[in-house]
């Protein structure tokens, strides 16, 4: 079951992880598996977050302060963290996303049929 | 600056941080395990699978932990406090270890301390090399640093080597009269008698005021008094005019209104003592 999913999981472009994390966290706070779950979602499961460095990036966010956590209840016995965007991530996340779309255009037109 | 405070929050709260991280892992694995539940696996079977995707959660921590950046640090508490357990465990060879870089340590200080002291730190004077002391033995007898007064200025009329002569000696003196503050408490204590060219040829300029003249040097001249700066502070209160409103009266017996206060710089005047063997003291030896 788990070798099935590895052959459809993409690597997510080195670099790319914080700005995906970003921009998901710019459409709403969310916690962290939530994070996850919806850049599966958002990408038509091409896109697959590991936990092994889905957290570690969280963590280097907060170092930055371009995220804030906090704890949510989540049920009966249960709390959650929830990761929100600050000014400072917003700034970051404009930032990315630029260089990252000339990057993209740049490779774009170097692999384009002549 | 905001982001080293934060690292250092986590440096200093460890355990929490460890207790917060592990119950993010705890939720999110339940979440998987609740997504897995809903795509038709059991509820054992979907916690084991939700472990499973979830990787190695200890490496996990490790990670994240490392973020923060203490990781050589926090390598060095761990050696450390391995290296202290050892020693505990080991009192005997800790002790002579222990005593062997003490005598180390402390011999080498000593011994580099005096030697400091003595050999290489210059006089603090300008042109040390051309300070001599001049000291006086009668035939055979012992060296003796001290000379009549009389016979100091006898050498300094016939001198043809030496620039300028300086003595002093040390004494004690009573102070009385006023002081800032008004009290009038009589002090005893140590000053030191000089003659006119003493700081001069040291080199010590007087912070304040005028210095020894010559004239001080004739016996019956005007007394002159020049402060230290600790006393010119403590007594004083550091004022540059004063006039005493009593009689005020430096040296033993005499009294009379000194003139102002001359105050001089503050340097070390202990090496004086060592240092210097002409003074004005009266001595037993006479010159050979």
């Amino acid at each position: 079951m788990h070798r099935e999913s590895k052959r459809s999981r993409t690597e997510i472009p080195p670099g790319t992880l914080y700005m995906l994390i970003l921009k998901t966290l710019a459409r709403g706070p969310l916690h962290g598996y939530a994070i996850a779950q919806q850049i599966k979602r958002m990408s038509d499961e091409v896109l697959r977050v590991e936990e092994g460095s889905l957290y570690p990036a969280l963590q280097r966010m907060l170092i930055k302060g371009w995220v804030t956590a906090e704890w949510v209840p989540a049920g009966p016995k249960r709390r959650a963290r929830v990761y929100r965007l600050t000014p400072a991530g917003r700034k970051q996340l404009s930032a990315e996303v630029s260089d990252f779309t000339r990057v993209m255009q740049a490779i774009v037109r170097v692999i384009e049929p002549a | 600056m905001n982001e080293l405070w934060r690292r250092l929050l986590v440096l200093f709260h460890r355990k929490r941080f460890d207790r917060e991280l592990e119950e993010e892992m705890q939720f999110h694995l339940e979440m998987q395990a609740e997504e897995n539940q809903g795509s038709g696996l059991d509820a054992i079977e979907a916690g084991y699978a939700a472990r499973r995707q979830f990787g190695n959660a200890a490496l996990l921590r490790e990670t994240s932990r490392e973020m923060w950046g203490w990781g050589p640090i926090e390598r060095l508490q761990q050696d450390l406090g391995y290296a202290f357990r050892m020693m505990r465990k080991n009192p005997g060879f800790t002790a002579a270890a222990l005593l062997v870089l003490a005598l180390a340590i402390g011999g080498n200080t000593t011994i580099f301390s005096a030697v400091n002291a003595l050999l290489l730190n210059p006089f603090p004077y300008p042109h040390p090399d051309r300070l001599v002391s001049i000291q006086v033995r009668q035939d055979g007898g012992v060296w003796y640093g001290s000379v009549l007064i009389r016979d100091f200025f006898d050498w300094h009329e016939e001198n043809a080597v030496f620039q300028e002569p300086a003595g002093f000696g040390w004494s004690t003196s009573n102070v009385t009269g006023q002081s800032l503050s008004g009290f009038t408490e009589p002090e005893r204590m140590i000053c030191g008698r000089a003659t006119a060219g003493f700081l001069r040829v040291l080199g010590i300029q007087p912070a304040l005021g005028r210095y020894f003249t010559p004239a001080g040097d004739q016996p019956g001249g005007p007394p002159v008094v020049v402060l230290s700066y600790g006393m010119w502070q403590r007594r004083f209160g550091g004022l540059v005019q004063y006039a005493p409103e009593g009689p005020l009266s430096f040296g033993p017996g005499s009294s009379g209104n000194c003139p102002r206060g001359r105050v001089v710089d503050r340097r070390r005047a202990v090496d004086e003592n060592r240092q210097w063997s002409l003074s004005t003291r009266r001595s037993r030896g006479g010159p050979s």
